[in-house]
């Protein structure tokens, strides 16, 4: 009977399992090497960062793997074409999927569903974890949940840690809220740094429901090796602005109440971890070296032609490595063949790849050298990342943190100072790493002679961080980063908001007394009209619903509408500054997104022209302190006033009342002036 | 014998129209399960262990007639057994916070000390409770007690009032009221707690004893800021106890949370369902231990099962039945009544054929002929109209009666008393308390 035959013939094809490797991560951590080489094939412990990927999805037993290339998509394609996975003896069948217009996960992903390759459930890594999971333990798992609970559309596999963790990355500290009962992941947040300050997770009670206990894990490794189920990509396609796999995607299933879908965790013990900053990278590295991932370890020899071999106390070796006699190598070291090591070297906790050619008397210390650098006499290497093609010269210092990007040369006693990254050419920073940065390389941008020395080869990078107020964010990406003991500091009081401030002197000092009584009312206004503004634009509510609850908000706090639009405009504020932290959008762009959106809120909020001066010095004074203020001050003058909430007129009084200083505005209200003066005269 | 144990007497809030919050009331310690005032199951409870000393803290109005009560219940006590001395301290403030302040110079250097409310019910030896304390960590300076819920009847919407926040290692972290939640429309969990405690869980179900032990650190602490609570709940004082062990960057002793084991019953008998089943309680464990043959009994008498009590000097009209349920004294039932699963306070009239199911009768009400009544409640001196019908419904005096009134209250009403678990200002701010 030729139906029966068919219908067989479909289960066979449904229970092959596809896998989907994201290239990309969509980050600019590794710059500058990321703009020579994506992230994926930088070696980690000698190897690229993929075989590891590779070898837990052979082990896992995929059928297929599709690699979603964006950035660099014609080396990752040369390198698997190339590798043992395209031969005849590969577990899997490999294919290359060029998606070279993504610019975000969510691209990836809505990419994906176009093309249509999806089959069943199918497993969702990043090319840049290290992992040992029992993958069929997990599967098993999923496949269970999925018999009881048929809107389960994918499974989050998670590794138990500490808060603290070296492999946990501080970049992104997220906690996930389980169900005690059976991990159905019931909300997630990223979480601030613990530094002391003080916050909170928000969570919506209703998402609460039912569920008798629920735990909040902020321990966990989230190593993005998800199990989907073919509904995923469409929920992307439907949500066009889904960007990240966690953020948007997990919490907007979550907190949706249309989809009714859910989304499981599965908690191992097994060693799973992303290398997705230079912290993660170290501390992953130490860690093969030391075992703690077995088999993940040098001497399993994951390249054909590697040869490690274990010597003992955590020292791996290539063939024809060649140690001077006097040379001391140290636990946790990995050295590559062909690599020379010279008289009084001393080596520890560190990694050098092949044809590497190290001097007299050197000291490395938890670095990383890649293959084919060459390091002169006396030099001190501290937590330092060395790529390859490197020179350095005799007596040089590469202090903690500092990175050498693919082909620089440092010259004779030149100092790297903390945290310096210096390239081979130039490179923008804040230029996303997916772009051919080719066209960068600019005459006058000069080479950092400052670090690399008057013959030296070197720009400086100059990391997007690096020159933000914010502290936090520049040493969550450095080599050096370590999280001492936990910063829940009592000085954190000092550095509180006013508000806080204030609120505890009422505390102390008053109880009955009426204004501050008032204070109080104003204060939490403000943050509740805030958190709604905020909530609204998460959720994309439609602006009549976010001033319905504002309008509902001010009458019954009693407030006036200058808090009013004190609050929203903070709120919106504060979207576009996450936009440009994030560097997801330039502060333009963020400004345009945000604010042509929203600006219709302030047609209810302003009426009149002393209200629209007012308006504008809120912004004024928003804006000040911000990263970029003065720019985003002009964007959001110009918006108002191509939205008609503000006329002409009260921005020329508001310019000439108010204190502004801020050149681009100047230019703009000279413009405005000029328009107006020709209008007239055109009048005449 | 290193504890003193303070027994908070509240309003009960929860019991209205039974107790004091109403005019007919009376008050919540003595209001009866199994015809005894319930009081004294947590002082029996308190007799095994025994404590050093009990102080039983009430409002004025009350004192009179606990004291009495007390007064008996020393005379009851056997003369061998060591017995620890039982004070009275009258307390009229609002908020619970206040009642340490009352006696906290008294207890300051004499030992650890336990709070129990007056309105439990255990099969659970206070010595479990002790042992488990004496066993926290060193630098714990309290330990607070939960419950779960064992009871069905119970609804769940009567006892679920907090989000219960505690670490893996059994520490309470944090409490959240259901209300303040709902109010602010988001469950606010702190990320400083998180960072601490990265995996921490969150309950729904665990319920609040009201059992606190205090040690004598634990004490020095609450005296420096007593000051703080004067508006506040006890609840609110232990939170901020709590979150002691995650807010500041040394970390300070926390409080252990001990969550009663599966095997052994626990209620209180704070809100009307829970005060109906936990005469059920006691009503099952006596018939339990009587376990005598049924008495040949005259033909038409009343019928009272196993399961159910009546007081001294009530007469039962004939062919009335009586099952699961307590009646009280001097209780006058007519011909063919039928009482399923109710609780009968004192001096109560029921004409013939009324018929009750699951109601709380009030002191001195009288139901009128052939009524039919399913889970409600009666208060006090209430009359039922003849063969009145009803479901769920609470029926209460709507002018004062004051000649039905049997109770020794008093003219003050007014009063409006923030049950125990008044709100939580959730606010964020640190608010200075505990910094060292």
């Amino acid at each position: 009977m030729p139906p029966k035959q068919k219908k067989q013939k479909e289960l066979v094809q449904d229970e092959r399992l596809q896998a989907i490797v994201l290239t990309d991560s969509f980050e600019t951590r590794f710059m500058p090497l990321t703009s020579v080489k994506p992230r994926c094939l930088l070696p980690l412990a000698n190897v690229p960062l993929i075989e590891y990927t590779l070898e837990f999805l052979a082990k896992a037993n995929v059928n297929e793997v599709y690699f979603m290339c964006c950035s660099h998509a014609d080396q990752i394609q040369e390198y698997i074409e190339q590798s043992k996975w395209s031969t005849s003896g590969s577990p899997f069948k490999v294919q290359t999927i060029m998606t070279l217009e993504s610019r975000s996960v969510g691209d990836a992903m809505r990419d994906l569903d176009n093309r249509g390759l999806i089959t069943g459930d199918f497993l969702l890594v990043s090319g840049d974890m290290v992992t040992n999971i029992q993958f069929d333990k997990v599967m098993e798992a999923h496949k269970a949940r999925r018999a009881v609970d048929k809107d389960h559309i994918a499974t989050m596999v998670l590794t138990q840690a500490s808060a603290l963790h070296r492999t946990r990355s501080h970049a992104e500290p997220a906690a996930f809220i389980l169900d005690k009962k059976n991990d159905r992941c019931l909300y997630y947040q990223d979480i601030p740094a613990a530094d002391g300050k003080k916050s909170s997770i928000s969570i919506d009670p209703e998402i609460l429901e039912g569920v008798d206990e629920f735990v909040v894990r902020n321990d966990l490794i989230d190593c993005h090796v998800d199990i989907c189920s073919p509904h995923v990509p469409a929920i992307f396609q439907e949500n066009f602005d889904y960007q990240y796999l966690r953020k948007d995607f997990v919490k907007g299933i979550l907190s949706s109440d249309i989809l009714k879908k859910t989304i499981y965790a599965y908690i191992t013990d097994s060693y799973a971890a992303r290398v997705e900053s230079w912290q993660t990278y170290d501390a992953i590295s130490q860690d093969i070296l030391a075992r703690w991932a077995y088999p993940v370890c040098p001497d399993s020899n994951f390249l054909e032609n590697q040869s490690y071999s274990y010597e003992g106390k955590h020292v791996y070796k290539e063939k024809d490595v060649i140690l001077a006699q006097s040379c001391k190598i140290g636990a946790c070291t990995a050295i590559g063949s062909n690599t020379v090591i010279g008289n009084l070297t001393t080596i520890e906790s560190s990694v050098i790849g092949r044809n590497c050619k190290i001097g007299n008397n050197i000291v490395i210390k938890n670095s990383y050298i890649w293959d084919n650098s060459v390091i002169g006499d006396n030099t001190v290497l501290d937590h330092a990342i060395v790529a390859s093609n490197c020179t350095v010269g005799k007596n040089v210092l590469l202090d903690k943190g500092s990175v050498l990007g693919f082909n620089v040369t440092v010259t004779d006693s030149q100092v790297v100072p903390r945290d310096i990254r210096i390239s081979g050419k130039f490179v923008e920073a804040g230029e996303p790493n997916f772009d051919e940065s080719d066209s960068n390389l600019e005459e006058d941008h000069t080479v950092a002679y400052d670090y690399v020395g008057e013959n030296g080869i070197g720009y400086l990078y100059e990391s997007e961080y690096s020159d933000t107020d914010d502290e936090a964010s520049k040493p969550v990406n450095s080599l050096m980063y370590q999280m001492g003991a936990l910063a829940l500091s009592d000085e954190s009081i000092a550095s509180t908001s006013q508000n806080a401030v204030k609120h505890k002197k009422k505390r102390t000092f008053s109880t009955n007394s009426v204004a501050t009584a008032t204070d109080h009312e104003d204060e939490d206004f403000e943050k509740e009209a805030i958190a709604t503004v905020v909530r609204a634009l998460e959720n994309n509510h439609d602006l009549d619903t976010a001033l319905l609850e504002l309008n509902t908000l001010r009458m019954s706090m009693n407030v006036t509408y200058h808090e009013v639009r004190h609050a929203t405009l903070f709120a919106l504020l504060g979207r576009v500054t996450h936009f440009i932290e994030t560097g997801t959008l330039n502060a333009k762009e963020a400004t345009d997104k945000v604010f042509k959106q929203w600006s219709a809120l302030f047609k209810r909020q302003v009426f009149d022209e002393e209200e629209e001066v007012d308006l504008l010095e809120i912004a004024n004074k928003l804006t000040r302190s911000r990263e970029k203020g003065k720019q985003i001050l002009l964007y959001v003058i110009s918006i108002f006033y191509d939205m008609e909430i503000v006329s002409e007129e009260s921005i020329l009084k508001w310019y000439n009342s108010s204190d502004v200083d801020n050149e681009y505005v100047a230019k703009f209200v000279q413009w405005l002036e000029e328009a107006e003066e020709d209008s007239e005269e055109e009048s005449d | 014998m290193e504890f003193h144990a303070v027994i908070c007497c509240g309003k009960g809030t929860g019991l209205s129209p039974f107790s004091t919050v109403r005019e007919s009331g009376i008050p919540k310690a003595l209001l009866p399960i199994g015809n005894k005032p319930m009081i004294e199951y947590v002082l029996e409870w308190c007799d095994q262990a025994p404590f050093r000393a009990i102080t039983v803290v009430s409002d004025s109005e009350s004192n009179a007639a606990i004291e009495e009560l007390l007064e008996k219940y020393r005379s009851k006590r056997s003369k061998e057994a060591l017995v620890c001395p039982i004070g009275t301290v009258k307390f009229d403030g609002d908020a619970t916070g206040e009642i340490l302040e009352e006696f906290i110079q008294d207890i300051e250097n004499a030992g650890d000390f336990v709070l129990l409310p007056c309105d439990f019910i255990t099969d659970l030896p206070p010595q479990v409770l002790i042992e488990e304390y004496r066993n926290r960590d060193d630098e714990d300076i309290a330990m607070s007690v939960h419950y779960l819920n064992k009871f069905d009847s119970i609804d769940k919407k009567n006892l679920t009032h907090y989000y219960t926040a505690y670490s893996e290692d059994q520490h309470l972290l944090d409490i959240y009221s259901k209300d303040s939640v709902e109010q602010s429309k988001f469950l606010e969990l702190r990320t400083q707690m998180i960072w601490r405690f990265p995996n921490c869980t969150v309950s729904t179900k665990l319920l609040d004893s009201f059992i606190y032990f205090f040690s004598q650190a634990a004490i020095s602490i609450i005296k420096k800021y007593i000051g703080e609570y004067k508006n506040q709940s006890i609840t609110k004082m232990v939170r901020d106890l709590a979150r002691r062990s995650w807010r500041h960057s040394d970390q300070l002793g926390g409080i252990s949370l001990f969550t009663l084991p599966k095997q052994c019953n626990f209620i209180r008998a704070d809100n009307i369902p829970a005060y109906i089943e936990s005469n059920r309680y006691i009503m099952k464990l006596k018939a339990k231990e009587q376990q005598q043959p049924a008495q040949a009994k005259e033909k038409g008498a009343a019928t009272v099962g196993a399961d159910s009590v009546v007081g001294e000097n009530t007469q039962l009209g004939e062919r009335t039945s009586v099952k699961k349920t307590v009646v009280g004294k001097n209780c006058i039932i007519g011909n063919r009544c039928r009482l399923t699963g109710c609780v009968l306070l004192d001096n109560i009239t029921l004409q013939d054929d009324v018929v009750l199911e699951n109601c709380v009768i009030g002191q001195g009400a009288t139901v009128n002929s052939k009524a039919r009544l399913t889970n409600c409640n009666i208060e006090g001196g209430y009359i039922v109209n003849k063969a009145f019908q009803a479901k769920g419904e609470t029926l209460t005096n709507l002018f004062i009666a004051g000649q039905e009134s049997e109770t020794d209250s008093d003219d003050d009403d007014s009063e409006e008393y923030d049950s125990y678990e008044d709100d939580f200002d959730d606010d964020f701010e640190d608010d200075g308390l505990f910094e060292r």
